[in-house]
């Protein structure tokens, strides 16, 4: 080849070295939905992005469509505030939501049809803190816009790094559809004391569902017909840390289980897919399934004791410790072996169970002579059951 | 397409087939007489509230029958008009398939009890599917003077695909006792779903002067697939340890079904022009040509959902499951999700390129070489959630690039060749993949950040043909490509893994050599060819710490998704010419592919080794008979957990066979 042959050649080449260096450019652009800043509260009808405080001087609020509260806000409820929620509307919390009722004047969430699922609770997946305390919350569940159920109060971050402080105390949670609370995430840390959940899901749906790496104490609590399990402990079947690990003492469990049916048994508590956690001096009566501890468990960090087992239904007597589970019973157990025997003397205790029923009939705070009493584990509490004779327990 | 020959062409063929799956099984049908084309809310409108009297319900019995016999028929016609200026060439084409697959479907999940951490809870699965195609393709080419040319091409298809499948899924590893228990959920899914295609070509040829050709060519395409009523059922039965270590089973439950109308249209409009002008430079023989390319694509998507619970009997229990017909739901959407879901969707990509390009003849070397510029732009619009979502539900993307690249190709001798190239190409991604919508079936969400993925290409080839009948070919390749795509493990939300695409943030290399040959030796042949491939990036990948309880990064080295290590194909043939008998056994080998990098753990699929034979004898001057059996090792599709042997999920397609005429004029 000749020299300008060679020459042309090397010219091409070079043109195309300078060709290659200067390639992409990209220009990328995203919209959301346009969002009107958070507005304080200014009328007694509530949606689209708030923040502020709802007075007990107004007293009663409507809400008509989904309230947001943005990251960095808070939304602050005095007590007595009635909220009457239509539209199936939700609160979805980025920021902080603190309910602040007291026994005398509650704060009440609710749905004027009176019917499970009406809306759709508090849907607090990426909150900075929920605080919920002396609050009646009713009726919630219902599915959102794309067909997915919501519990009634629930975070779930993305992230294990996310903190998120969860409190919940003294207050109601009756007759929702799905799941009543459910804390998912290792940033979570729960407390969850002294509440009284009631008649939650309808063929399916756990009380208390604590998952992914959640931590805390669940204590002093009433938990009254649940479709499912009452107080659930997993972290994942795959994805073992950080471990769920949190302390479940001195709750009363009656008659939770039965609507989601034998296919599935609903527990009164149940740690499973490498949960970690301290049971004890919880009263377990009348439920389908009583105390399980699923072999997948990490069951070596798993204590528990001083549970007390009852049923007035024969047939679930066989299942206080299921067949299968590696729990067992524990020397300071109290397990009842027929109808008469150590009955717990609360106040008032149906005779049979009725999954359908929507009102707790009973009376849970324990006679004098009751043998729940004094046999708590001390750490905890001296007795056992959620109702206590100290002021630690449940003040309903 | 090629033009229709001088001589008139006629050509048919009929076979008839059968799946050795249903040799060995019954197929599961169903019946779609009562599918409604809408979903309710598409029916009433928006705010109708639906009840279980609005969904039909011989959809989801299974009625298992003697699979008829698979048949395909095809013809194609061939003539030349008008002193043979006008070639027509028309080709119609259907099948009628049934073929299915047997396998399971497990889950993974981690025991801590046992190392090695893992266990996989077996749930077997089966595929009855029956596909109709049918097609018709057209082409035409009209001569309109010496130096002008037009051709019109149109392709129209129908295909109508039913699936049944059935699984018992214990993916929930619930109230699991140990091997044999747990909560098992036993799944029916039956669909059905339609689609047609069409697409028209208008194009031209021309001599606009002695030196100087014009070409140009406009597109049409549409596409519209729909699927009604896609129903899932949901029932689930206990089986539990007695205290006597027997096993006893509680009676069906019923759970749920999801249903879902699912259609989309997609349109694609191109425009392309191209100029090509001969000339010489420095006495040898050049060609530049140019060109440009103006390419419209959108897709609408339209997906509704309907959630069913099984209703509670009046004393508050679960109903038992004793057949649909007597199975009662509560709507628990009413209105459906077609108002909020973001898998409804617009999306839209628009393509304007540019090339120039010279073809240089050196004697023995020819040198292409060009440039081509794109600009594209690309993005969606999805409905929003909720008033107060702030999802985002518009993304808009452009970008340009410039992608040059050269080929080179030296006569070694009149039968050797050797040949360079280098390119530069640009993969971008599918509409899907852009589109944040969180598909709870796959556990996948989009990702609207998803860029393009860029590639700089080296190939080096020889090639040899001793005769006109064999050739070898050797070449090396060099691939690397910078934020390739690949579906990845994302987070952790709510319980739930969910998986994303996603680019790599390390370029992948790829690199390896194939080997091509044809031989024949007198009445047989051997064909074959090799290619391996080493494909290597580097990632970071979660995983979990059993001593110190939390999870970390790892830098892995592995190689790309979806990147076979080792391909071969080999084929044995005989033929004799005088008696009309032809014979041809083909083998074929991929190698381990990684199908998805999730959490701790990734799932490859399995070597897979397959055998085909086909056989073809003339009867008469006209008519050919012949017989091809598909998948005669009976190779089944596996994924393993990264190089273990704990299968994730296996299929057996099983052998087919298939038996035929061919008539030709």
């Amino acid at each position: 080849m000749s020299n300008s042959f060679t020459r042309a050649l090397g010219g091409l080449a070079l043109g195309l070295l300078a060709l290659t260096s200067c390639k992409k450019t990209e220009s990328l652009s995203i919209t959301a939905a346009p969002q009107p800043s958070s507005h304080p509260i200014t009328s007694t009808t509530l949606s689209g992005n708030l923040k502020g405080t709802l007075l007990s001087s107004v007293g009663t609020y409507t809400m008509s469509g989904d309230v947001h509260v943005a990251l960095k806000d808070t939304l602050y409820v005095q007590k007595g505030v009635t909220i009457n929620v239509t539209n199936n509307s939700a609160f979805f919390v980025d920021g902080n939501l603190i309910v602040e009722g007291t026994a005398a004047s509650p704060v009440t969430f609710t749905s004027p049809l009176n019917k499970k699922g009406s809306w759709g609770g508090f849907q607090c997946d990426s909150a900075q803190s929920v605080s919920i305390k002396w609050a009646h919350i009713n009726y919630a569940g219902g599915p959102n816009a794309t067909g997915s159920p919501r519990g009634t109060i629930r975070i779930a971050p993305k992230s294990p790094k996310q903190h998120i402080k969860v409190t919940i105390q003294d207050s109601w949670l009756l007759s929702g559809t799905d799941d009543g609370i459910s804390l998912f995430g290792g940033g979570v840390v729960v407390d969850i004391q002294r509440n009284t959940i009631g008649d939650e899901g309808t063929t399916d749906g756990d009380a208390i569902n604590l998952k992914s790496g959640a931590t805390g104490v669940v204590a002093y609590n009433v938990l009254w017909n649940g479709a499912g399990t009452a107080i659930k402990l997993e972290t994942s079947p795959t994805v073992l840390y950080p471990q769920t690990n949190v302390t479940v003492n001195n709750n009363t469990i009656v008659a939770s289980g039965y609507r989601r049916g034998a296919g599935e048994p609903g527990r009164a508590i149940s740690a499973d897919k490498f949960a970690q956690g301290a049971i004890f001096n919880n009263l377990i009566v009348n439920d389908y399934y009583g105390l399980d501890i699923n072999p997948v468990a990490d069951v070596k960090n798993v204590i528990y004791g001083y549970n007390y087992f009852y049923t007035a239904v024969d047939s679930t007597r066989k299942n206080f410790y299921p067949a299968g589970s590696i729990g067992k019973p524990q020397p300071t157990d109290i397990i009842s072996t027929s109808k008469t025997d150590k009955d717990p003397m609360f106040v008032k205790l149906s005779a049979t169970t009725d999954p359908s029923q929507g009102v707790d009939p009973n009376d849970y705070h324990l006679q004098a002579g009751s043998p729940a009493k004094g046999k708590g584990n001390p750490t905890y509490n001296n007795d056992i059951g959620a109702y206590t004779s100290d002021d630690k327990g449940n003040k309903h | 397409m090629k033009d229709a020959p001088d001589t008139t062409l006629f050509r048919a063929t009929a076979s008839i087939g059968y799946s050795q799956v249903f040799l060995d099984r019954k197929f599961e049908s169903f019946s779609q007489a009562d599918i409604q084309a809408q979903s309710p809310s598409g029916r009433n409108g928006d705010q109708y509230v639906a009840t279980e009297a609005d969904f039909s319900r011989s959809n989801l019995k299974v009625v298992p029958k003697q699979a008829p016999p698979t048949y395909l028929a095809g013809l194609t016609f061939g003539h030349r008009y008008l002193h043979n200026r006008l070639g027509l060439l028309v080709a119609l084409n259907t099948q009628n398939q049934y073929y299915g697959s047997d396998g399971q479907f497990n889950t993974v999940a981690t025991d801590p009890q046992n190392k090695p951490y893992l266990v996989v809870t077996e749930a077997p699965r089966h595929f009855s599917i029956h596909q109709v195609n049918s097609g018709l393709v057209t082409h035409l080419d009209f001569t309109v003077n010496e130096r002008n040319k037009l051709s019109f091409d149109n392709l129209l298809l129908r295909s109508t695909y039913t699936q049944t499948q059935t699984a018992i899924d214990t993916s929930l590893t619930d109230q699991r006792r140990g091997p044999g228990t747990g909560t098992i959920n036993t799944i029916t899914r039956t669909f059905a779903t339609q689609q047609i295609l069409e697409n028209a070509k208008l194009s031209g040829r021309h001599e606009l002067a002695s030196r100087l050709l014009f070409d140009w060519a406009g597109v049409v395409s549409v596409a519209t697939s729909s699927t009604p009523d896609d129903a899932n059922l949901d029932t689930d039965f206990l089986l539990s340890p007695t205290a006597d270590h027997r096993i006893v089973r509680t009676p069906d439950y019923v759970n749920s079904i999801t249903r879902y109308w699912q259609h989309n249209r997609d349109r694609d409009y191109s425009g392309l022009a191209n100029l090509a002008y001969q000339t010489t430079l420095l006495d040898h023989a050049l060609e530049l040509k140019a060109g440009g390319l103006y390419r419209s694509k959108d897709r609408y998507n339209m997906l509704d959902e309907y959630d069913l619970k099984g209703a509670q009997n009046a004393d508050g229990t679960k109903q038992v499951f004793t057949g649909i017909d007597n199975s009662h739901f509560v709507v628990y959407t009413p209105l459906g999700t077609a108002a909020a879901d973001a898998a409804n969707y617009t999306a839209f990509e628009k393509i304007a390129a540019g090339y120039v390009q010279a073809k240089w003849e050196l004697g023995p070397l020819q040198v292409l070489t060009g440039v081509r510029i794109e600009n594209t732009q690309q993005g969606f619009h999805t409905r929003q959630i909720s008033t107060v979502s702030t999802l985002p539900t518009d993304v808009a993307v452009s970008y340009q690039d410039l992608l040059p690249s050269v080929n080179l190709k030296y006569g070694l001798s009149e039968r050797q060749n050797l040949r360079f190239s280098y390119f530069s190409s640009i993969n971008r991604p599918n509409y899907y993949e852009l589109v944040p919508f969180n598909d709870p079936r796959t556990g996948t969400v989009g990702n609207p950040l998803l860029r393009r993925a860029t590639a700089d290409n080296l190939d080096l080839r020889y090639e040899i043909y001793p005769t006109a009948e064999d050739f070898f070919t050797v070449g090396v390749f060099y691939k690397r490509i910078v934020d390739a795509i690949e579906l990845k493990y994302a987070g952790f939300g709510g319980g739930q893994l969910f998986r994303k695409p996603q680019n790599n943030a390390s370029p992948v290399t790829n690199a390896g050599f194939e080997a091509t040959f044809t031989k024949y030796v007198q009445h047989f042949g051997l064909s074959g060819n090799y290619t391996y491939t080493h494909s290597v990036l580097t990632d970071s990948k979660v995983f979990n710490d059993p001593t110190t309880g939390t999870s970390y990064l790892v830098a892995q080295t592995r190689p790309l998704q979806s990147q076979a290590d080792h391909i071969v194909n080999l084929s044995l043939l005989f033929r004799d010419k005088a008696t009309g008998f032809y014979t041809q056994l083909s083998y074929q080998y991929t190698g381990r592919i990684l199908q998805l990098v999730d959490y701790n753990f990734d799932y490859y699929q399995q070597p897979l080794s397959s055998l085909a034979l086909s056989v073809d004898k003339d009867i008469t001057r006209h008519f050919t008979a012949f017989a091809k059996l598909n998948n005669l090792l009976n190779t089944k599709t596996t994924y393993t957990v990264n190089q273990s042997d704990l299968i994730l999920q296996q299929d057996a397609y099983k052998a087919t066979y298939l038996l035929g005429v061919r008539y030709a004029l």
